[in-house]
């Protein structure tokens, strides 16, 4: 309810008119649903005929820029402690944002700081602006140089096929994955190779902390009362920055697959749930391989059937053992698609209704039996690949909803 | 050693909210005859909840007419937001009043 009641205000509806049904109202017996709804139904009823909003007027227009300033004499443990109280940061240690920080920052982008990137960012519906940006890297620990990447992020956040306002408050696991291709991942030091996705290489991990700073500081995603993941996890904050590892490609770069040049510096962002680790060291041919990573990846999703994009990231021994066996990209997407699939009985019956998983326009073949197999997403073409990750054997795959969205680097220069 | 307090000039980071205001519609005094949306997020129970609302109230006024958005307009049963298209289908089956069901 809290986080209703905040997206109505932040929205525009600063009263609302609500009735609560205590949780939960799904899976429970029809005799007690029937008594919450007997319950609730004289408030509905008032809420349909009676009920009249408190007048409101339009919120006085504050400027966007400059962003207020913060005057305090303390230790740097004093600002960590205020800034975490005032929901200015996570609880994670920060650089505190000096405005000679931010200034210094500030130049690693053509783009004037008052700038607007995203005119409001959900759930608070936070205006920001290429010096917030600035202020939330300056608080990330990024270097200048990675200004372009990070507005470029922010530009691919707010469309809405990327689903950032669902992620940013469900209850799922989903956390957002950044690719970056092109030159730039040289030229700023984006790790591709061992320990890509980690935490361990400056560039990716301060990138992914401002963008998660953006997120929860700015768009005020925080839990409890915003972000309502059930458990959540790290990259909640810290959210997945990595190149494709363009050196040992076997094949076209996911770049150059959507139709951009070999060497423009892009960002693709998607909504990911947590990884599954493909770990095969035993398959010494690429359909034993195939065969594994079937089986590994085939499990129920939210997108079944879905034409939501899944990512697989191919360690290069693993790509290598595919293109030496004479796989394309086409084949093993046709491969996985239809090796990856399990019976549409593991769904309850009121996934049915929910549309979690419906017959599909796209399988007229199908005969909706209890033992009917269905592919994890709608097409072949909707199982994404890249290349990224060192030595070693493990391969990774980020199954998610909604679409992947790209956006060009260069004008944020 | 104490830490050395000193003054500081911060940022601050969080900037501010897009200025909105929506137009609440107001309530009809009564239901009779008019025609009540039916909001599903297609999360556990909304549809089984919705459903019987709308029965009691059609028990209760005479000639309210239901729409039932997810089968009217199929697309809008999901729970990762509508598009503006959605919306604007549903808006064009032009309920008196919308009950939308929000749990998860």
């Amino acid at each position: 309810m809290r986080l209703a009641r905040y997206t109505s205000a932040s929205n525009g509806m600063a009263d609302q008119c609500f009735v609560e049904i205590p949780h939960p109202i799904g899976g429970i017996p029809s005799e007690e649903l029937e008594a919450k709804i007997k319950n609730a139904f004289p408030h509905i009823l008032a809420a349909m005929t009676g009920w009249r909003p408190r007048a409101s007027k339009t919120p006085a227009a504050k400027p966007s820029y400059p962003a207020d300033t913060i005057k305090i004499r303390g230790t740097v443990s004093d600002i960590q402690e205020l800034f975490f109280k005032r929901s200015l940061s996570t609880g994670l240690p920060f650089v505190p944002p000096t405005r000679r920080l931010v200034a210094n920052m500030l130049a690693g982008t053509s783009h004037a700081p008052d700038e607007i990137v995203w005119d409001g960012i959900p759930p608070r519906m936070g205006i920001v602006t290429v010096e917030l940006v600035a202020a939330c890297a300056v608080m990330a620990g990024c270097k200048p140089q990675y200004m372009p990447t990070l507005l470029a992020i922010a530009e691919a956040m707010k469309e809405p096929e990327l689903g950032y306002a669902h992620q940013a408050t469900t209850t799922g696991t989903e956390s957002l994955l950044f690719l970056i291709s092109g030159p730039m991942v040289k030229e700023i030091g984006i790790a591709c190779g061992t320990g890509a996705a980690g935490l361990c290489f400056q560039a990716n991990a301060s990138i992914g902390y401002a963008i998660g700073l953006i997120s929860k500081v700015i768009g005020g995603s925080l839990p409890p009362d915003r972000d309502h993941s059930t458990l959540a996890s790290p990259a909640d904050l810290l959210n997945y920055v990595l190149g494709e590892n363009e050196g040992e490609l076997a094949w076209a770069s996911y770049a150059v697959e959507q139709g951009y040049g070999k060497n423009e510096d892009l960002v693709t962002a998607k909504v990911v749930y947590q990884p599954l680790d493909i770990s095969d060291h035993n398959s010494t041919t690429g359909k034993e391989l195939l065969k594994y990573t079937a089986y590994s990846i085939n499990q129920p999703y939210t997108t079944c059937m879905k034409h939501s994009p899944v990512l697989l990231g191919w360690c290069p021994e693993h790509a290598d053992l595919l293109v030496r066996s004479g796989y394309t990209k086409a084949s093993i997407r046709q491969y996985l698609w239809e090796n990856a699939r399990y019976p549409v009985s593991v769904y309850a019956k009121a996934a049915w209704d929910r549309g979690i998983c419906s017959p599909n326009e796209d399988f007229p073949e199908l005969r909706y039996g209890s033992e009917t197999l269905v592919p994890i997403v709608a097409k072949p073409e909707d199982i994404q690949m890249i290349v990224c990750g060192g030595a070693g054997k493990h391969s990774q795959f980020w199954p998610g909803p909604k679409a992947m969205v790209s956006k060009r680097i260069g004008p944020w220069r | 050693m104490v830490p050395e307090e000193i003054e500081w000039e911060l940022v601050n980071p969080q900037g501010v909210c897009k200025p909105i205001l929506a137009n609440i519609a107001a309530r009809p005094s009564t239901l009779e005859d008019k025609t009540i949306g039916l909001y599903w997020n297609a999360k556990n129970g909304g549809k089984e909840v919705l459903e019987r609302i709308a029965g009691l109230l059609g028990e209760r006024f005479k000639g309210l007419k239901v729409i039932k958005y997810w089968e009217a307009v199929p697309e809008s049963r999901t729970f990762g937001g509508l598009d503006p298209k959605t919306l604007s289908s549903m808006a064009s089956l032009r309920a008196d009043i919308v009950i939308c069901s929000h749990g998860d």
